[in-house]
C-alpha cells in the first residue's frame, strides 16, 4: 500500500495566473523514505499544503493511507499524520509543556508520553520555558517533538533540522530512525539539505517549476549519473596532457577541479568504463598517476543537474 | 469538544489582560454610580438643551438624565460599543489574520480538526470575554446601587437594568462578529480597515440618522447602532420592539458567524 498518492496535481495562483503545482504525480510506499527536492519556488511546500488541505487544489486526487481523501474535510485522517511545517509558527506566550499538551488535546488518538519525556531528554528539550524566550533551534524541537507525540503512520516534515546543531541533527534522525523501526510509518522529508537526503532517504522525487522532473530510487539516480573521477599526478606536465587528451577524446567530460597535479571531472557511467581501458592501456599506467579514485556522484551534482536551466551547457556547473 | 479546547486555549492567552480590564472598568462604573445624583443632573441636563441637536445627537441626546436609567444609558450603554467595542473589533479583526501571519495556523489545522472548530472556537471565546467583562461591570453597578445611596433616590427598575445589559451584550456580539467577519478573509490591517469602516459607517448613520432628510431617514434600520437605542426601554420604560432589536441584532450576529465559517473553509492558508 502506498502511504502518499498524489494524482495529476494541479494548483494554480492568482486567480489561474499562476501555475504553482503543473499536473504532478507520485507515490510514496508504505515505510519508506522518501525525499521531496526542489529549488525555492518549485512547488515542494504547495504540493504538501495540498495534500494536508491548506490550499484548495485545482484538479487532481490525493490519496493518503489507501483512502481517497477531500484533505480539507477528511480530517479524521490527520490523526494519522504527523507534520512539521517548513516556517514554524508556535504560540510565544505559552510554555513548551503548555503547547504540546494543546496540540495533544486536537488529536482523536492516545498520545505516547513515555516517548514525548524520551524524545524530551534526548532533545535536552525544557518543557517549562515559554516558546517566545526559546532560541530558533529549541523552538524547532518543540516542533518536532509536536510531530512525533503520536505513533503516526505518515511523517510529512519540511526541513525538519533548520535551526539544529549537528549533534541534534544526528540525534533527529537516529529518532525517527527507531520511530519508523518500531512503528514502520513513512516519512516525507522536504529538505535544501542534499547530504540528508542522500543519508537518510531511499526515494527521491525532484520538483523544478511545478513539475516532477524525477522520481527514482538514491541509489540508481546515483548509479544512472555522472561518476566523479579524481586524479593525482606526479608531475603537473604528466597532468596536463592528461587534461588534453580528456578534453579532446572524452567531450562530454565535465572538469570539476585543477590545479597543479590535481584533476577532478565527472563522466557518464558509460565512458568511465572506456576511460578506465584507456588509462590501463596508454601511456597513463603506473608512474604518471600517483592516486586514483572513483566515487558516485553526490546527489548535489544530481540536483544541480535537473535545477540547471535545459538551455545552458552542462559543463558550467564545474 | 476541540471547539471547547480552542476557547479554553485562547481565555487562558487573553485571561491576565481581561481580568485586568475588567476589573478596571467594574472599579470605573462603580465609580460612576457613587456621584449619581437626580438633582445635580437634571440641571446639567436642561444646560445640554442648549446645545446644538447634532451635538445632542451624537451623545445619546442626554434624555433624563435625572433618572437612574437615563443615567446608565448616556454613560455606559449607549457608548459602550467605545468602551469595549474598539478593543473587540481590534482583537476579533486580529486574531485569524495574525495566525497566518505568524503561520501558527499551520501547525494547528495539521491537526485532526475542522476549520469551522477552529473559527467557532475563535469567535465564541470573544463572546466568552465579553460576557465575562459584562457580567463584572453588571455586578459592580448592581453594587453600587445598594452601596451608594445617591443611586436610590430616583426609582430603579432592576429587571429594566439588567434587561439593558443583556441587549448591550448582544450588540456587542454584533460588533465582534462584525470585525471577525472582515478577519476570516482579508490580512490583518485590512480587516482592522473594513471592520472599523463598518462600524463607523453603521454609528454615523445610527446616530445620525434624524438629521437626514425624511425620505431617507430608513436608512436607519441599517445600523445595527439604530437596534441598540435602549433609551426607549430604560427612560420611558416600554418594551416595546426589544424583542425585535435583540432579534435583528442577533440574526445579523448569527449570518455573520456563519458568513465567516463558510468563507474561511474555503479559503486558501497561504504561505
Amino acid at each position: 500500500m502506498n502511504a502518499i498518492e498524489v494524482k495529476n496535481l494541479i494548483k494554480y495562483y492568482d486567480h489561474g495566473k499562476v501555475k504553482a503545482v503543473d499536473d504532478i504525480s507520485f507515490e510514496v510506499p508504505q515505510g519508506s523514505r522518501f525525499g521531496f527536492l526542489g529549488p525555492n519556488g518549485a512547488g515542494k511546500t504547495t504540493t504538501i499544503r495540498c495534500i494536508l488541505g491548506f490550499l484548495n487544489k485545482d484538479a487532481g486526487d490525493i490519496t493518503i493511507l489507501g483512502e481517497k481523501i477531500n484533505p480539507k474535510k477528511d480530517v479524521k485522517i490527520r490523526n494519522r499524520i504527523g507534520y512539521l511545517p517548513g516556517e514554524l509558527g508556535l504560540y510565544k506566550n505559552m510554555t513548551a509543556n503548555e503547547l504540546i499538551n494543546y496540540f495533544a488535546k486536537l488529536y482523536d488518538i492516545e498520545i505516547d508520553w513515555r516517548f514525548v519525556e524520551e524524545v524530551t531528554d534526548r532533545l535536552k528539550l525544557d518543557l517549562n520555558r515559554k516558546v517566545g524566550v526559546l532560541s530558533k533551534g529549541n523552538k524547532q524541537k518543540v516542533g518536532v517533538l509536536s510531530t512525533l507525540m503520536g505513533k503516526f503512520d505518515v511523517l510529512i516534515m519540511d526541513e525538519p533540522t533548520s535551526g539544529l546543531d549537528p549533534l541534534m541533527q544526528s540525534e533527529f534522525y537516529r529518532i525517527v530512525s527507531e520511530r519508523q523501526k518500531e512503528s514502520n510509518c513513512t516519512v516525507f522529508l522536504c529538505s535544501h539539505v542534499l547530504s540528508e537526503i542522500e543519508k537518510f532517504c531511499s526515494r527521491v522525487a525532484i520538483i523544478r517549476k511545478g513539475k516532477i522532473v524525477e522520481i527514482s530510487d538514491v541509489s540508481d539516480l546515483k548509479a544512472k549519473n555522472l561518476k566523479h573521477i579524481e586524479l593525482i599526478f606526479k608531475t603537473p606536465e604528466s597532468m596536463n596532457a592528461f587534461k588534453s587528451f580528456l578534453v579532446s577524446e572524452y567531450t562530454e567530460s565535465i572538469i570539476k577541479y585543477e590545479f597543479q597535479t590535481q584533476l577532478e571531472f565527472l563522466l557518464t557511467p558509460n565512458q568511465t568504463r572506456k576511460i578506465l581501458c584507456a588509462i590501463s592501456e596508454k601511456d597513463w599506467a603506473g608512474a604518471p598517476i600517483k592516486d586514483f579514485s572513483i566515487s558516485h556522484s553526490t546527489l548535489e551534482n544530481i540536483f544541480l543537474q535537473y535545477y540547471e536551466d535545459p538551455k545552458s551547457k552542462r559543463g558550467e556547473i564545474a | 469538544m476541540k471547539v471547547i479546547n480552542i476557547i479554553v486555549k485562547e481565555l487562558k492567552k487573553d485571561f491576565k489582560s481581561i481580568l485586568i480590564f475588567t476589573a478596571l472598568m467594574s472599579i470605573f462604573f462603580m465609580w460612576f454610580v457613587s456621584f449619581f445624583d437626580p438633582e445635580l443632573l437634571a440641571g446639567l441636563e436642561e444646560a445640554f438643551e442648549a446645545y446644538p441637536e447634532v451635538i445632542r445627537l451624537m451623545v445619546g441626546q442626554f434624555a433624563s438624565l435625572g433618572e437612574f436609567g437615563g443615567f446608565l444609558n448616556i454613560y455606559l450603554f449607549s457608548i459602550s460599543w467605545f468602551y469595549f467595542g474598539i478593543y473587540f473589533i481590534l482583537k476579533s479583526g486580529q486574531n485569524i489574520p495574525k495566525e497566518i501571519d505568524f503561520k501558527t495556523i499551520d501547525i494547528v489545522l495539521s491537526k485532526p480538526i475542522t476549520r469551522t472548530e477552529f473559527t467557532l472556537g475563535k469567535y465564541l471565546s470573544f463572546l466568552v470575554e465579553m460576557l465575562f467583562i459584562f457580567y463584572g461591570i453588571m455586578v459592580s453597578v448592581l453594587l453600587g446601587i445598594m452601596i451608594f445611596p445617591t443611586a436610590t433616590a430616583s426609582p430603579i427598575f432592576l429587571n429594566e437594568i439588567i434587561f439593558a445589559f443583556l441587549w448591550n451584550y448582544i450588540f456587542m456580539v454584533a460588533l465582534i462578529s462584525t470585525g471577525f467577519f472582515f478577519s476570516t478573509f482579508l490580512s490583518s490591517k485590512k480587516s482592522l480597515a473594513f471592520g472599523f469602516g463598518v462600524i463607523i459607517f453603521f454609528y454615523a448613520i445610527g446616530q445620525f440618522w434624524k438629521a437626514f432628510p425624511e425620505g431617507v431617514q430608513d436608512i436607519k434600520r441599517i445600523s445595527i447602532f439604530f437596534y441598540s437605542d435602549m433609551s426607549n426601554l430604560l427612560v420611558n420604560h416600554i418594551w416595546d420592539n426589544v424583542g425585535l432589536h435583540i432579534l435583528i441584532l442577533l440574526t445579523y450576529s448569527i449570518v455573520l458567524a456563519i458568513s465567516a465559517v463558510i468563507i474561511f473553509n474555503k479559503r486558501d492558508i497561504p504561505v
